[in-house]
């Protein structure tokens, strides 16, 4: 049960990050 | 503190560090943007890196981390994030690259700064890290080599990718930037000492007694242990220790604890030969030393309670349940315990008298399953199916029960499926692949 747990985090964390990097860079750029 | 507050209170902790870079550069005063590819490839380059970073945390056996998180799941864990770090980290210069190909000379070693050599020099070990890794088998490492140039290339990696942060030094001016990867570097140091200097100390100060080596078949053993000068340890049952020659050794194997967790003198581990390492118990002679390091999992009945057991094991992956069976036995636990033991044949089953008599002291029923029986065999044959589980489980009752499964992997999947085919809840599967960490 742990492993799909694990697996469902591990994709989570990678989406989730992937879109803070890009608000931030979109941030940085002066967007809005 | 129990288990599920456990698991969130670290949880917590390692999202806030893997994701503390991101939220740094998002709420932190930042120097102005540049292009938004050069801003996206930065952002996953320090994401990479705190992926990375942290991966030194679960693969450290910390104290009270040991019963939070099964070892074969963290191990799983660590194989794919690590290939999921190793590409976005991968990205960052690609992405540079093709943002400005004028940055592309910075890979001529010759001309370019520090700050660019130290970050292809942390790509080239990270690449090591992740081919030595997942090729192990295929490139003839063996696994104590492997450990010893896996420790090598992590301490390098980490290393150069420091040093190629700091020298750019762009986003690292941010104090709060400059401190969060102080922290990090810490406790790299910290994991560092705590795995190749304090934890073997501990070991050595807490050595045990081989007192008997008990030989079960013909290339399975139990060696029953006592403390030396301690008090020794506490362990639940179906946890599992490493065991080792010396503390210091890389050599060092995983194995369950098969006695009474009741039993407070002695310790035991039924372990079958599979390479060097084990075959050097064979020839040892009782009063040697062996150090312990353990107890490690939550593979347990005492973990997760439930008004019955089903216990489903391949070939050595009984061990854990040998030692769950004991101690409620000990304990005079009277729930219902039906143990499914699946072997090639009726010459690997380990414990089958010991199985027998136990039967008379619980409410155990046990079903083998053999795999290729001889002509006057009249029990299960074949594989765990649906069908067996059907026949042997109360149909009113097994969907409340707690299934655990222990063995090699091409054991587990197909019987995780029979029990969920049956009806039972994911949430009530627990599975332990004892070749995971070999």
């Amino acid at each position: 049960m742990e492993r799909i747990y694990a697996f469902r985090l591990l994709v989570f964390m990678t989406v989730a990050a992937l879109a803070l990097v890009v608000i931030f860079a979109l941030l940085q750029v002066g967007y809005p | 503190m129990d288990l599920r507050t456990k698991r969130s209170v670290f949880l917590a902790v390692y999202l806030l560090f893997i994701f503390g870079p991101l939220l740094i550069l998002l709420i932190g005063p930042r120097p102005a943007g540049r292009e938004l590819w050069r801003e996206i490839s930065v952002g996953i380059g320090f994401f990479a890196l705190g992926l990375m970073g942290l991966q030194t945390l679960p693969a450290g056996r910390l104290p009270f981390l040991r019963d939070t998180y099964p070892m074969d799941t963290i191990y799983a864990f660590h194989h794919r994030i690590s290939v999921i770090a190793f590409f976005l980290a991968l990205s960052h210069p690609i992405i540079l690259f093709i943002n400005n190909p004028v940055t592309l000379r910075l890979l001529n070693f010759e001309t370019a700064p520090w700050r660019a050599r130290a970050g292809v020099l942390g790509i080239i070990f990270l690449l090591l890290l992740v081919l030595s890794s997942v090729w192990r088998k295929d490139l003839f490492i063996p696994y104590e080599r492997w450990r010893t140039i896996h420790d090598i290339f992590v301490v390098g990696m980490l290393a150069f990718v420091l040093i190629h942060i700091f020298l750019v030094g762009y986003y690292t001016a941010m104090p709060l930037m400059t401190a969060f990867w102080i922290v990090m570097a810490v406790l790299w140091v910290g994991m560092f000492l705590w795995i190749r200097i304090f934890r073997p100390l501990r070991m050595y100060n807490r050595p045990y007694i081989l007192t008997d080596i008990k030989q079960e078949r013909e290339r399975s053993y139990t060696l029953t242990l006592q403390p030396d000068g301690h008090e020794g340890l506490r362990f639940i049952p179906g946890q599992f220790a490493w065991l080792s020659f010396s503390p210091f050794s890389i050599q060092e194997n995983p194995f369950s604890f098969t006695s009474s967790s009741e039993n407070t003198e002695e310790i035991c581990f039924t372990i079958r030969e599979a390479g060097d390492f084990t075959e050097r118990f064979r020839e040892m002679d009782t009063g040697r030393r062996i150090y312990v390091d353990g107890p490690y999992g939550n593979f347990s009945i005492d973990q997760f309670p439930a008004p019955g057991y089903a216990m489903l094991a391949g070939g050595i992956g009984s061990a854990p349940f040998i030692s769950m069976i004991r101690t409620m036995i000990d304990r005079k636990d009277d729930r219902p315990v039906w143990f499914f033991y699946g072997n090639p044949t009726t010459d690997d089953i380990i414990y089958w008298q010991e199985l027998d008599e136990l039967k008379e002291q619980m409410n155990l029923t046990v079903v083998h399953v053999i795999e290729q029986p001889d002509a006057d065999w009249e029990g299960e044959t074949g594989y765990i199916t649906q069908k067996i589980l059907e026949k042997y489980l109360p149909e009113g009752e097994r969907n409340e029960y707690i299934y655990f499964l222990c063995g090699p992997v091409p054991m587990i999947d197909p019987v995780e499926k029979a029990i969920l085919k049956m009806g039972a809840p994911q949430r009530n599967i627990y599975t332990e692949q004892y070749d995971v960490m070999g």
